[in-house]
């Protein structure tokens, strides 16, 4: 047994040296690169005409499905039947190859080298030792990786910055970073405007119970603060920026928010009839509503996008003497210009819960 | 069969594992390809980059075989083994089968120094580390205690690991609560379902060498853990102190486990039940159970992780599926029966 083993091992080594031969640097022909400085400082020679973009997880996938669906080279996570009606479809046939958390990430990396992408991007919100870990990335797979800040300052600069990247779609990102410079410069203004006495609480339920709440300062809720509005529920320690405090009835009902809001698919439609529910004050008025969900949750879950379309929305609901449009067709607008898909009027009345 | 041809065999197994591994994976390469990529490395490796194979490859082929693949193979031998032979170690000391190599808390410790380091937002790097000085200080907490104890040592032991370990799970536990639920909680639920999809050469460099360390002095005072299979008394009646061979076994088992976990995450089971396997197989006696235990345990890892990284687009954390894949094994051989013969 000995002896086989080290017969063999002795033929591969002889093998490797017969075939071996001094290294020399040769020439590369390489296509034009350029340099890019992205959101973490880092230095990073990419391509000059990017087609092939991979991207690192759920928020880069948003990002991307709007402004270049089709350079696309996989997605976090394949979007669901009632997702897709409303994305490009070319979504639900690339690979799903999971998230990228930091450094340790569930991302198959074979199969993203193996998608020819030519550089991949990581978007969200700014964490420390991102720009090490991406450097590392970059050097494991071969593949340029750079991190553009997305969170709502950052964002019309995120999409600008992928227009500078991506081969002949400057003007693409021109249109959606001017859509969220509006959206955030009409809730400004508005919310300068808007009267202490005119202010309303809001209590924003995340749970499928509505006992799960996003509080005062979880970045889940920025919306509430950014269309003028506070939030009802105010807790100690906001149990993470990304919220999901658990409340008990007991702190809603003393808190006495003006109006609650309910994710999709939570208990919103039996909360009128529910015993422990209907003494609320927001519920006896009927001002309660459900967040459209589709294709993203328009509030939040994720913080990203999809938040510019829940400042339109709540805006519209909460003070509609400031944010005065029609919000049907302001969705159907959106849609096109997010989704790219033409949103029918009976849908963005679906959408809204209106009849 | 002799005990010589079993192990040769496991070797030959292990071995033709490692090897085959590297043909594996979601993006194909031919096998000629894979060979020389292998051999060229090897090459420049033994002539420092001064000698190598002319470049039939792709970058992208290059990356794979030796980014991706090297490393991971490399790391779930590695972990594997250490696992697999911290458990087999612990179980002795303790004389107690169902002891795994986080009796002590050094893989609860890990983790909470992992997750720890997630919500400080940590590099990668600094992750590793942390879960690495946490995985020691916890078993070192309870060594502390078991010292100070009045109660019998080995008891005392087990009663303060397994106080230190509900403690520093409860302490993870509060760093889910406050963590960031969009980024840091999926990060930290992830790094404890344990993966090496992530795996660095940097990661094996770090954890090689308290990992070897672990390994070496165990392997070779093999003979000695049966001394501590029999009961102190019984022992110390032969004439033999077990105290500071107890202490150096922890030592050892500790290293190799809090090095292990702090670049894998928590891979359950294999530390638990490949002892058992190699105990069906080879019997009881440690001469044989610690290089068995190293052997299958690498084995084992390396299979389930080529399952891991080619089953689908996204990885399957590990150990999901160590349980998943091994538990339905170790089952049907509790019931039919192993050829070991117990004492």
């Amino acid at each position: 047994m000995k002896k086989i083993v080290l017969v063999s091992v002795f033929l591969i080594l002889v093998c490797a040296v017969v075939s071996a031969h001094p290294v020399t640097e040769k020439p590369v022909q390489k296509a034009e690169m350029v340099k890019f400085t992205d959101s973490c400082g880092r230095t990073v020679e990419l391509p000059a005409e990017v087609t092939k973009v991979a991207v690192s997880g759920n928020v880069a996938t948003i990002f991307m499905a709007s402004i270049a669906p089709e350079y696309m080279c996989n997605v976090n996570s394949t979007p669901t039947a009632a997702q897709l009606e409303y994305l490009p479809s070319v979504l639900g046939t690339l690979p799903a190859t999971g998230q990228l958390y930091g450094g340790k990430s569930s991302i198959n990396y074979e199969e993203l080298i193996a998608t020819g992408a030519q550089v991949l991007i990581d978007m969200g919100d700014y964490k420390k030792g991102i720009a090490e870990d991406l450097d590392a990335l970059q050097a494991q797979i071969g593949i340029p990786c750079i991190f553009l800040e997305a969170d709502l300052p950052h964002m019309s600069e995120a999409f600008r910055s992928l227009g500078t990247i991506l081969s002949g779609k400057e003007e693409r990102a021109e249109e959606l970073a001017f859509l969220v410079d509006l959206t955030l410069i009409t809730a400004e203004v508005n919310n300068e405007t808007i009267k202490d006495e005119e202010k309303l609480t809001v209590m924003f339920t995340s749970a499928s119970d509505g006992l799960g709440t996003n509080a005062k300062g979880s970045s889940q809720a920025q919306v509430i603060e950014i269309v003028g509005a506070e939030n009802a529920i105010v807790v100690d320690k906001v149990s993470s920026k990304g919220g999901g405090n658990i409340v008990s009835l007991e702190q809603v009902y003393k808190a006495d928010p003006d109006v609650i809001i309910f994710s999709p698919d939570s208990i919103y439609s039996t909360v009128a009839s529910d015993p422990a529910w209907k003494e609320l004050r927001a519920i006896k008025e009927g001002r309660y509503y459900e967040i459209p969900g589709l294709p993203y949750n328009w509030m939040s879950n994720p913080p990203s996008l999809n938040m510019i379309l829940g400042i339109w929305w709540l805006g519209n609901i909460l003070y509609p003497q400031y944010y005065s449009y029609d919000m049907v067709s302001v969705a159907q607008d959106f849609y096109k210009v997010l989704w790219n898909y033409e949103l029918t009027a009976e849908q963005a009345k679906s959408l809204l819960g209106v009849k | 069969m002799k005990y010589r041809l079993k192990l040769a065999l496991l070797g030959a197994g292990c071995l033709f594992v490692f090897i085959a591994s590297f043909f594996m994976g979601r993006y194909g390469i031919d096998l000629p390809t894979v060979i020389r990529l292998l051999a060229d490395r090897f090459v420049r490796m033994v002539s420092f980059g001064k000698l190598g194979l002319s470049q039939t490859w792709t970058g992208a082929q290059q990356s794979i075989v030796i980014n991706v693949r090297l490393p991971r193979i490399a790391a779930a031998a590695l972990v594997g083994a250490a696992l697999a032979v911290a458990g087999a170690a612990y179980q002795g000391m303790f004389r107690n089968p169902m002891v795994s190599p986080d009796i002590l808390g050094a893989s609860t410790g890990a983790g909470f120094g992992a997750a720890l380091a997630i919500l400080l937002g940590f590099s990668y790097s600094g992750i590793t580390t942390m879960s690495f000085v946490f995985g020691m200080a916890a078993v070192l907490m309870a060594w502390l205690v078991s010292k100070s104890s009045r109660i019998q040592t080995t008891i005392a032991m087990v009663l303060a690991g397994v106080m230190v370990s509900s403690l520093f799970s409860a302490g993870t536990s509060f760093v889910k609560l406050v963590a960031d639920t969009q980024s840091q909680l999926p990060a930290i639920t992830y790094w404890l379902m344990g993966s090496l999809s992530s795996i660095k050469m940097a990661d094996l460099h770090f954890a090689a060498i308290p990992i070897l360390i672990g390994l070496v002095p165990l392997f070779l005072l093999r003979w000695r853990i049966n001394l501590l299979t029999v009961s102190e008394a019984e022992a110390r009646s032969m004439g033999i102190e077990t105290g500071r061979l107890r202490l150096l076994v922890i030592f050892c088992a500790t290293l190799m486990t809090a090095a292990s976990v702090s670049i894998s995450g928590m891979i359950g089971w294999v530390g638990l039940a490949i002892p058992h396997f190699c105990r069906l197989i080879f019997g009881q006696d440690y001469r044989r159970l610690i290089p068995c235990s190293a052997l299958m345990g690498a084995t084992f890892l390396m299979l389930v992780d080529n399952i891991s990284r080619t089953i689908s687009t996204a990885e399957i954390p590990l150990g999901i599926l160590t349980a998943f894949i091994g538990a339905p094994v170790f089952l049907y051989l509790i019931i039919t029966g192993g050829s070991a013969k117990n004492d």
